[in-house]
């Protein structure tokens, strides 16, 4: 059921259609929507079908987009039949890809794939802004929407400007010389900024639900065996990494999950992987896994400040405690995008950040076959599978939690390290100013409470 | 003239068919593709869907071909990473900010050059000599990002006197004055550092020619000689290095657009490559090849007019 009095920025009620035609669009292989898949085996005689009609014509697609079971009862009243029980639908559903859609809007300016519905002028929204201007390459300008349907989350703020700066040191002096209400603090000024008094009052720093690891490739030797991984996880010292590295940026973790995912982040998950050198070298000099033996291996990264200089320190650790040198393997991203996703690699610098808060878009990941590297335990499969049917909540929580130990403490099939904090230095002047574990960028913050004090 | 003319803008076609084969073999070549920049895995089902939506499902030489033809019609396709926005469009953006930008680094480096250059030459061995061979060694060897963060630091930061970014249309294309000055001269800085080496070289040449010791002879102003004498024929040089520095300075600058945040083409040039967003790396390509070939015809045709000796 939709609430009664919301309403488009163009004072349109927001009706069940709009979100039938969201639904439809997503699916659409015309569309190629990059969230697709999070959908189409969930909604009944939506997915698959529709989605490999590639090559098909209109009225094929139209067709089998007809038969998705997505319909509107009547005007508030949305219906949606899902191939099994879920309890994440409704997470899946409050997400971006199946917000509501103006289809006259949208078929206004061209075919049901065109983009260009989306710049200012053209685009018809319902939040508590809407876009005023975007001048690519330089900046967005939102303004309240007075046909906001939500009278206590009306915006203070009469206009919020999103300034696109590439260079974080720019926008850094853009914001000390007073261009700039709030900026991201940049990774190397981190240390000066946090010891500075005159910045003391206006430091905010959030942790951010993204987990940074490293991956192995079971499939090439030594990682195929759980003692090597796990030596490997043993000898680094994740506490030098955040506060020497990342000059106090993230906090060292050995769980997958991060913190504050809960009910379902355990607290000493992965304590066996934490910081043990001595251990670290019993493992590799162990009878069958000598040193010697070892294989020569690479660690590939994404080539992007700052991945080089923690991939060094990693490095340096393996070879300090374990005496064994590893290759840095530097890829511009695509490129380490394609070797990672294709399985070519031994050792990869990796990250996730969540898309919905829920223990299962971190865990599915790992199901058989889902993540490079050629991880695949079927009792961690059928743990996941199990969680993913299970009603009752709390036994899912339970679920959830063991599929992460075997993950983590049995499998070691990934060595987390650490998770990362937003830091952001927001004027005095600036009230309410609110980020939130989930929320990586600016835009995604939220703005309506935010107020500018006289300054 | 006019033959040669003639002949040089039919050579741009084989040049261009050969710019745009090369960019787009090497762009093929190179490991990861225009998807692997979600970082996450793309389903085999949305790779399909989307090679199909940008025609990557054909072979690769068949693309070429579709890509020529619509290239021939002046349509260079769509860019990958900014939500399929055109091209074209997109690098009349850029162009319109990075040409301003261009030009107008450009008269700054030649007011600012043949300004010390005359001058030094003409106080030859003197402080101000010395301080403007030191001023234009100092521009030329810092680069634009530690000149532009340092001006940056300076006039914005500290003296609050410019803003440190950004690039809004105030007048027709031109942006508000202020925006423009530190920009201006971080991008100009280095020719005007060259400019100025060239103008003190020339000039000092001139001045020992015999026509200039007869004119000073019959009694002309000193003034008289060195504005109707030395400096007309000192130009020649002057113009020569102008034309390469020219299309050099309005094709946009990657350093300089990123440190003032300005949305020009420099910048998307090299952003396409590491987004490896073909549509738009093949654009660039063929604009800035097209630009630069010429850049370099009007050049040899600039020897022409103030070299009469020259002859095509």
């Amino acid at each position: 059921m939709l609430r009664e009095d919301a309403v488009w920025e163009d004072g349109q009620p927001i009706q069940a259609q709009d979100f039938v035609y969201a639904i439809q669009r997503l699916l659409d292989p015309r569309v190629a929507s990059q969230y697709g898949n999070y959908y189409y085996s969930m909604i009944i005689g939506g997915g698959a079908d529709l989605a490999a009609a590639v090559d098909a014509d209109e009225a094929t697609i139209e067709q089998l987009r007809d038969g998705v079971k997505v319909r509107a009862v009547d005007d508030r009243t949305l219906e949606v039949t899902i191939t099994q029980p879920s309890t994440t639908f409704n997470l899946l559903m409050a997400l971006w890809p199946t917000a509501a859609l103006r289809q006259d809007v949208i078929e206004q300016h061209g075919d049901i794939a065109n983009s260009a519905w989306t710049e200012a002028g053209n685009l018809v929204a319902s939040g508590p802004f809407r876009l005023a201007e975007w001048n690519h390459g330089s900046s967005i300008v939102l303004e309240r929407n007075p046909n906001f349907w939500d009278e206590e989350m009306t915006p203070v703020l009469d206009r919020v400007v999103f300034q696109i700066i590439e260079d974080e040191n720019t926008a850094f002096s853009a914001y000390r010389a007073g261009d700039l209400d709030a900026v991201q603090v940049p990774a190397t000024d981190l240390r000066s900024v946090a010891a500075d008094d005159s910045y003391s009052d206006e430091l905010q720093r959030v942790p951010l639900a993204v987990t940074t690891a490293f991956g192995f490739n079971q499939t090439h030797p030594p990682f195929d065996q759980m003692e090597a991984r796990k030596a490997f996880c043993q000898s680094v010292d994740r506490a030098t990494l955040v506060n020497e590295v990342q000059q106090g940026s993230g906090v060292p973790t050995t769980s997958w999950l991060p913190q504050g995912l809960d009910p379902f982040f355990v607290e000493d998950r992965g304590e066996d992987l934490a910081f043990d050198p001595d251990s670290a070298l019993q493992l590799v000099v162990e009878p069958g896994s000598s040193r010697a033996a070892y294989p020569a291996v690479k660690f590939s990264y994404a080539n992007v400040d700052p991945n080089g200089t923690r991939v060094e320190f990693i490095q340096g650790q393996w070879k300090e405690h374990l005496g064994i040198d590893v290759q840095p393997d530097p890829l511009d991203p695509p490129a380490f995008d394609e070797a990672f996703f294709t399985g070519n690699f031994d050792l990869a610098f990796i990250g996730f950040g969540e898309d919905y808060h829920h223990a299962e878009n971190w865990l599915l990941l790992w199901t058989s076959g889902a993540m490079p590297g050629g991880y695949s335990n079927p009792e961690f499969d059928q743990t996941v599978e199990e969680a993913m049917n299970e009603s009752d909540p709390d036994e899912a929580v339970e679920l959830w939690q063991e599929a992460e130990r075997i993950l983590i403490d049995e499998d070691v099939a990934v060595c987390p390290l650490f998770v990362h904090e937003n830091v952001w230095l927001v004027k005095e002047y600036v009230r309410d100013f609110i980020m939130t574990g989930a929320d990586g960028h600016a835009g995604d913050f939220f703005y309506w409470k935010t107020a500018i004090l006289e300054h | 003239m006019t033959g040669y003319v003639l002949r040089r803008l039919l050579w741009l076609a084989p040049v261009l068919f050969f710019v745009t084969l090369i960019t787009f073999v090497l762009m093929h070549l190179v490991p990861g593709g225009p998807w692997d920049t979600k970082d996450r895995p793309i389903s085999p089902q949305l790779r399909e869907q989307l090679e199909s939506k940008y025609g990557l499902d054909e072979p690769v030489w068949q693309q070429f071909l579709t890509f020529s033809w619509n290239a021939l019609h002046g349509d260079l396709g769509v860019s990958f990473q900014y939500q399929d926005r055109s091209v074209t469009e997109i690098i009349r953006e850029g162009v319109e900010v990075s040409a301003v930008l261009g030009l107008m680094a450009l008269a700054f480096a030649l007011m600012v050059g043949v300004t010390l250059g005359v001058v030094a030459a003409v106080k030859q061995n003197s402080p101000i000599d010395y301080a403007s061979v030191f001023l234009s060694t100092f521009a030329a060897s810092t680069p634009s990002f530690v000149l532009g963060i340092l001006l940056i630091v300076v006039f914005a930061v500290q003296l609050g006197w410019l803003p440190v970014f950004g690039w809004e249309k105030a007048w027709w294309l031109f942006p508000n004055w202020k925006q423009a000055i530190l920009p201006t001269v971080t991008l100009g800085a280095l020719p005007a550092a060259y400019v100025a080496r060239i103008t003190r070289a020339s000039v000092l040449e001139v001045l020992q020619q015999d026509y200039v010791r007869t004119a000073r002879a019959k009694g002309l102003h000193e003034r008289l000689v060195l504005g109707r004498h030395v400096l007309k024929n000192a130009v020649i040089p002057i113009l020569t290095v102008s034309g390469p520095i020219a299309a050099s300075l309005v094709t946009g600058s990657f350093i300089v657009e990123t440190v003032f945040a300005i949305p020009g083409l420099g910048k998307q040039f090299v952003a396409s490559v590491f987004q490896r967003d073909y549509g738009m790396i093949m654009g660039t390509t063929i604009f800035y090849a097209a630009v630069i070939a010429m850049a370099n015809l009007v050049v040899d045709m600039m020897y022409v007019v103030v070299n009469p000796r020259i002859r095509y």
